[in-house]
């Protein structure tokens, strides 16, 4: 008999994996193996530390294997945990990661990356399911080897983005970048960035001085997606790229709202230095760029969370993630909530499944798994 | 009709020799940059034309400045805002540059025979410098017509750290707020955007007003507002809009890290009232052809407290002055009062 399939409900941006110590090694050609990554012993790296960091390393705490293993390192129990109890139909899996300040170094990091997803995630035993989705991960700072491991995975039926870190100067808008995008377009690949928290040009730089504590820098992290905005619109990208789609992975979104007010505002007043700017910025916006739910930031006063959904019309825009495993986990039968009713089915499942071409529209029936809405 | 006060409106000397007149040796004898922006002046020029005199500087003549905004514009009265010359790596020197300002507002402006009742002042100080800071703050502190403290945008250090503190106390506690404003010229600042230089103008000037929100975040989360409950902070270039949402975030992200922060223990949304305001600029306020249309302006303008926070500001001479009938026209009449006039009135203790 035909194993059961059932309509995917929902898409979960924002998964991330994490490599068993000393796996990804093996994956990182030489010599840059030996010369960088195993060149010398690393200890702990994390500044601006999220609360209890010392006993929750950011992470959820139940996430732990029972053997002490990291967060996000066991496939079976983030399938558990994600798929089965939280109820998200489809996975996107976005494995982290501080870039090196050399950027072909960067670019073999990335491409050990791409093996060992589709080794140890990927593969049959570990996504009998088929429930998983990869991300190429490319170092977008070395535009021309990031285009090449874009072309040697493209085609992966379980891979469904280009995954870039947010960080690396200058902003997207620069035409050194473009061979990532023509990759990624001629693929029909999204392009997905994230946080990836490293050090100087790794690490958002801001102009007036270095926040204290994770509090103010975390949150102020979300400027330099704005700022990503400003310079892919105002340098021209999406008129270079009409079918490119761009994902903002965790970086916030209720501040997109007024952004696009301020953006078509200076456009409007500036249209004669930039003639080539020929739509609204928040046509652009519209038509090329996704932002993942997760972290939600909400209002006392949840009405004003919904007025803001209908204004920036977030069922066009949006799309649902979860960030498991990590400490600011957004389940989605929380989240699905907070959306007005019109708008679920666009944020929860239909955008992901537009967005992500090889994100499917049905999936084998699972036992027990939740329910979500 | 509302009566009408401008928050922000900017203030030059008339050029160089005019500057260097009101400077000591050594530094009359110093090189200083001029105020125009080197790599971001807006293409075009950096002031509206009307406001362009040959053989001076826009906003230098406080005859033509005072008729063509207290007279032709309606304004009754102005908050003035001198610029300066970007930041300089020598302390001394910037700390004359910003001394040199101050006596041509106070003697050239404030004390203006025609129109020097209408004018309120900014004195400009250096954070870098916080003892010459201290002693320009005390000089001026006492004038009646001085208004507010005046420091850059730009700065190599948030302004929430604990070096700025002694300068924020004696600021509260001469009653003065202190507003941050883009300065003009080019120094040593950073690069104006977190990924570094932009590439165009429309980049620079979108985002160049948004760094206050990292100033704004760091004050919060060192505790600046919970030590001196005394202290305004007035944010002079627009992006009022963003605060919105970026202390939507500090609140619901932001409530577990409470513990690493005990000196700032309520949630950051209540630091706002009282303490922050903002200039509304040209490009500020839901557009009404933007996503959303401006039919929610009012809504909007109440959301966390805006309606109390926001002034309006022309930025006069700058290209993008604006203009009270560009005011979005849906907010009610007494978020126009309070936008137009009420909320400076009370932050500046002006008569009414």
């Amino acid at each position: 008999m035909e194993p059961r399939k059932v309509p995917v409900r929902v898409v979960d941006s924002d998964v991330h994996p994490v490599p068993r110590p000393g796996v990804i090694a093996q994956y990182v050609p030489e010599p840059i193996r030996s010369r960088y990554l195993l060149s010398h012993p690393r200890g702990e790296t994390i500044f601006y530390d999220a609360p209890d960091y010392a006993h929750a390393k950011a992470m959820r705490v139940d996430a732990f294997t029972p053997d002490g293993g990291f967060p996000g390192s066991d496939p079976a129990l983030a399938f558990r945990q994600l798929i089965v109890e939280a109820g998200s139909d489809i996975g996107i899996l976005e494995p982290g990661g501080r870039g090196h300040h050399i950027p072909e170094v960067t670019s073999a990091y990335k491409h050990a990356m791409n093996v060992w997803q589709d080794k140890d995630w990927l593969d049959p035993v570990n996504n009998w399911h088929e429930r998983w989705r990869g991300s190429i991960c490319a170092a977008v700072e070395d535009p021309q080897g990031a285009a090449r491991e874009i072309e040697e995975w493209a085609g992966h039926p379980y891979m469904a983005q280009v995954l870039i870190n947010a960080e690396p100067r200058p902003a997207w808008g620069d035409p050194k970048y473009d061979p990532v995008w023509a990759a990624a377009v001629r693929h029909n690949l999204p392009v997905s960035c994230h946080l990836g928290r490293g050090l100087h040009e790794q690490l958002p730089m801001p102009p007036v001085g270095f926040p204290s504590s994770n509090h103010d820098f975390m949150v102020s992290y979300s400027l330099l997606a704005a700022n990503q905005i400003m310079s892919m619109v105002f340098d021209g990208l999406f008129e270079r790229f009409p079918t490119l789609k761009i994902v903002l992975v965790e970086h916030a979104f209720s501040w997109i709202l007024p952004l696009m007010w301020r953006l078509d505002a200076v456009h409007r007043a500036r249209k004669s230095d930039i003639p080539e700017i020929r739509r609204k910025p928040s046509e652009y916006i519209k038509d090329h760029v996704k932002f993942t739910t997760q972290p939600l930031d909400y209002p006392e006063d949840k009405l004003e969370l919904t007025r803001a959904f209908e204004w920036m019309e977030a069922d066009k825009i949006l799309l649902f993630s979860s960030d498991y495993p990590h400490w600011t986990f957004d389940d989605p039968r929380w989240l699905v909530k907070h959306l007005p009713e019109g708008m679920r089915d666009a944020v929860m499942h239909l955008n992901g499944i537009e967005t992500y071409a090889t994100v499917p529209t049905h999936v084998t029936a699972l036992d027990g798994k939740a329910f979500v809405y | 009709m509302s009566r009408v006060i401008d928050a922000s409106v900017h203030v030059f000397f008339g050029g160089n020799d005019d500057m260097r007149a009101h400077l000591r040796e050594p530094y009359r004898s110093r090189g200083i940059p001029d105020y125009e922006k080197d790599w971001y002046g807006a293409p075009g020029g950096e002031y509206v034309p009307w406001a362009r005199v040959p053989g001076t500087y826009p906003g230098s003549d406080p005859e033509l400045a005072g008729r063509q905004l207290l007279e032709e514009r309606g304004v009754d009265l102005a908050i003035l805002h001198p610029m300066t010359r970007g930041l300089l790596p020598d302390r001394h020197l910037a700390s004359a540059v910003a001394a040199a300002h101050n006596e041509m507002l106070v003697r050239r402006w404030l004390e203006h025979e025609t129109y020097g009742e209408r004018f309120r002042g900014t004195v400009r100080v250096v954070p870098d410098d916080i003892e010459g800071a201290l002693k320009e703050l005390a000089r001026w502190k006492d004038h009646p017509r001085v208004v507010q403290v005046g420091v850059p945008m730009q700065s190599h250090v948030l302004y929430g750290k604990p070096q700025f503190w002694p300068l924020w106390e004696a600021a509260a506690e001469a009653g003065l707020p202190v507003a941050v404003h883009v300065e003009a010229g080019s120094g040593v600042e950073h690069a104006p955007t977190p990924s570094g230089p932009p590439r165009t103008f429309a980049q620079y000037y979108s985002f160049m007003a948004l760094n206050y929100v990292y100033h704004l975040l760091n004050m919060i989360a060192e505790g600046v507002f919970e030590t001196y409950p005394n202290l305004k902070v007035v944010f002079a270039d627009g992006g009022g809009d963003m605060v919105t949402p970026f202390i939507w975030r500090m609140d619901t992200f932001g409530r577990p890290h409470l513990e690493q922060t005990p000196w700032a223990p309520r949630m950051p949304s209540d630091y706002l009232a009282g303490h922050v305001y903002f200039v509304n600029g040209k490009v500020d306020g839901p557009p009404a052809d933007g996503p959303g249309g401006q039919d929610m302006a009012s809504e909007w303008l109440r959301m966390t407290g805006k309606e109390d926070m926001v002034m309006f500001g022309s930025s006069y001479p700058h290209w993008d002055t604006a203009d009270p009938a560009e005011l979005p026209s849906a907010w009610t009449p007494e978020q126009r009062d309070k936008v137009l006039s009420g909320n400076a009135a009370k932050l500046y203790s002006l008569e009414s």
